[in-house]
C-alpha cells in the first residue's frame, strides 16, 4: 500500500518540484511584492505543491500511525464523519499552528495578499483534513478551524519578524530571519526536488542552483 | 516552553506591527473577511446537581473570523480557548461557535470606541488533564484525561478603536454557558489517543464563564 503513496508523491514532486522557485526568480520579497493577478493554472500549481508537501511530511512523520491505523477504507469513509478529536493542546494548538504558518508563508512567498494567503491556507488545511489525514483518522473540527487561523496569525508574526531580522547588519540575525521564513531564500535561487525512495525510507533530494 | 515563547513573540509582533486597516473603520466595517485575535482572562465556575467548583481566573486566547455583510452587521466563526486550574487539574476549554455581531452605538457608557454586541452558539470540547492523578469514578490508572462535549451559547459586548498608527484594537466582555453532556476517558497509545470509556452525563453539569479579551484586527 505504501508503494502507492510513494509513487504518488514521486510523481507530484517530479512534476511540481522544479516549478517551485523558478516562477518568481528575481521577484521582490513577499512583503514588498504587489498583489498580482493569477491564472487558474498558477492557483492549481501552488495548491498542488502544498498538497504534495503535506503527503510527504505525513508519510515521513506518521509512519508508525499509518502502519498501525491506516487504510484506504478509512480514506474514503472518514471524510463523511468529521468530529471533535481527542488530541492534547500540544497537537491542536502548537503543531497545527506550526504547520499552518508554513502554508501561509508559502502562499505569501507566491505573492498572495494576506487575505488571499489566509483563504488558501484554509483550503490547504481542508485538503489535509479531508484528503490526507483521513487515511488514519476522521477530520477534526478543531483542526479545521485552528490550523488556518492560528497558522495565519503565527505566519503573519514570523513574516514580519523575519523581514525585521533580515534587515539587520549582523549575519547571524539575518540567518535567524531566514530560519523564521525559509521561503525568503527561494526567489533568489533555482530549486528542484527529486524523491529518493528505498525499501525502508523515503526522502527528497534538493538541487539548489545559485 | 520554547513553543510558548515563539508563539508569544510572534503574537506580540503581530500586535505591534498589525497593518493599518485601510478601509475597516471601528464604526463603519468594510465588507468581506476579517480576522480578530486577542488574549485575556476568564473566570469560570463548574456547577452540577450536587457540586459547585470555582475554576478561578484563567487565561484565554480568542479569535474571530468575521464575514462583514454591511457596515453594521457581520457573521462570525470564533474560537475561545480557555485554560483554568480546577483543584490540581488543568482544564482546557475550546468554545467553537458561530454567531452574529452588530454595531450598537446606543450602548456606549465610556469612550472605549465604537461598541458592538454579539451572540454566539456552538459546541465546546472540554478536556480535564489528570496530570497523573486519579478521580473517583475512573478506575483505569492509564487514563490521562477526560474529554467532555456539549453545546455552548453566549453573549458579548465590546468596542473597536483605531489608534494613531491606524491599527484597530478591540476590547470585549463576554458571558457563556456550556453544558457537559458527554464524558469520555482517554488514554494515550503512543501518539494516538484511545477512548477507554464513554458515558452520557445527566447530572446537569454546566460551566459558566466570564471572559475579558483585548486584541487586534489582523486583517
Amino acid at each position: 500500500m505504501r508503494s502507492w503513496f510513494k509513487l504518488f508523491i514521486s510523481m507530484v514532486l517530479v512534476v511540481l518540484g522544479p516549478q517551485v522557485g523558478k516562477a518568481q526568480q528575481g521577484d521582490a520579497l513577499p512583503e514588498e511584492a504587489p498583489v498580482q493577478e493569477r491564472s487558474a493554472l498558477e492557483y492549481t500549481l501552488n495548491f498542488s505543491t502544498v498538497y504534495a508537501a503535506q503527503w510527504a511530511v505525513y508519510l515521513v512523520t506518521q509512519e508508525d500511525t499509518i502502519r498501525d491505523h491506516g487504510s484506504w477504507d478509512n480514506f474514503f469513509h472518514y471524510p463523511f464523519h468529521p468530529g471533535f478529536d481527542k488530541d492534547s493542546f500540544d497537537y491542536n494548538l502548537f503543531k497545527h499552528a506550526w504547520s499552518g504558518q508554513y502554508y501561509y508563508l508559502f502562499y505569501r512567498y507566491r505573492g498572495y495578499s494576506e487575505v488571499e494567503a489566509f483563504t488558501w491556507t484554509f483550503l490547504s488545511s481542508l485538503a489535509f483534513e479531508f484528503a490526507v489525514e483521513t487515511y488514519t483518522e476522521k477530520p477534526s473540527i478543531q483542526d479545521i478551524y485552528q490550523t488556518p487561523i492560528y497558522g495565519t496569525l503565527v505566519g503573519m508574526g514570523f513574516e514580519r519578524l523575519s523581514a525585521y531580522f533580515r534587515s539587520s547588519e549582523s549575519i547571524f540575525v539575518r540567518a535567524l530571519g531566514v530560519v523564521l521564513n525559509p521561503f525568503t531564500l527561494l526567489p533568489q535561487y533555482d530549486l528542484a526536488a527529486m524523491p529518493v525512495i528505498k525499501d525502508e525510507t523515503v526522502g527528497v533530494s534538493v538541487l539548489w542552483r545559485y | 516552553m520554547k513553543k510558548w515563547i515563539l508563539l508569544c513573540i510572534s503574537s506580540l509582533f503581530v500586535a505591534v506591527t498589525a497593518p493599518a486597516a485601510e478601509q475597516f473603520e471601528p464604526d463603519r466595517w468594510s465588507k468581506g473577511l476579517h480576522l480578530l485575535a486577542g488574549g485575556g482572562v476568564n473566570s469560570s465556575v463548574y456547577s452540577a446537581s450536587e457540586e459547585r467548583i470555582d475554576g478561578g481566573l484563567g487565561l484565554n486566547i480568542k479569535t474571530d473570523l468575521l464575514y462583514v455583510l454591511d457596515s453594521n452587521w457581520a457573521l462570525e466563526w470564533s474560537a475561545n480557548v480557555k485554560f483554568n486550574q480546577v483543584r490540581s487539574y488543568l482544564l482546557w476549554d475550546t468554545l467553537l461557535t458561530i454567531g452574529v455581531r452588530r454595531q450598537v452605538p446606543s450602548i456606549s457608557p465610556w469612550d472605549l470606541g465604537a461598541p458592538y454586541a454579539r451572540f454566539f452558539i456552538g459546541r465546546a470540547p472540554t478536556v480535564l488533564f489528570l496530570n497523573g492523578g486519579q478521580v473517583d469514578q475512573i478506575s483505569d490508572p492509564n487514563v490521562s484525561r477526560l474529554h467532555f462535549d456539549g453545546p455552548v451559547a453566549g453573549i458579548g459586548w465590546g468596542a473597536l478603536k483605531k489608534n494613531s498608527k491606524g491599527q484597530i484594537w478591540f476590547t470585549e466582555l463576554s458571558f457563556s454557558v456550556q453544558a457537559l453532556e458527554q464524558e469520555e476517558s482517554v488514554r494515550m497509545d503512543g501518539d494516538v489517543p484511545v477512548v477507554v470509556s464513554s458515558m452520557k452525563m445527566d447530572d446537569n453539569s454546566n460551566i459558566y464563564s466570564f471572559t475579558w479579551t483585548i486584541g487586534i484586527l489582523a486583517f
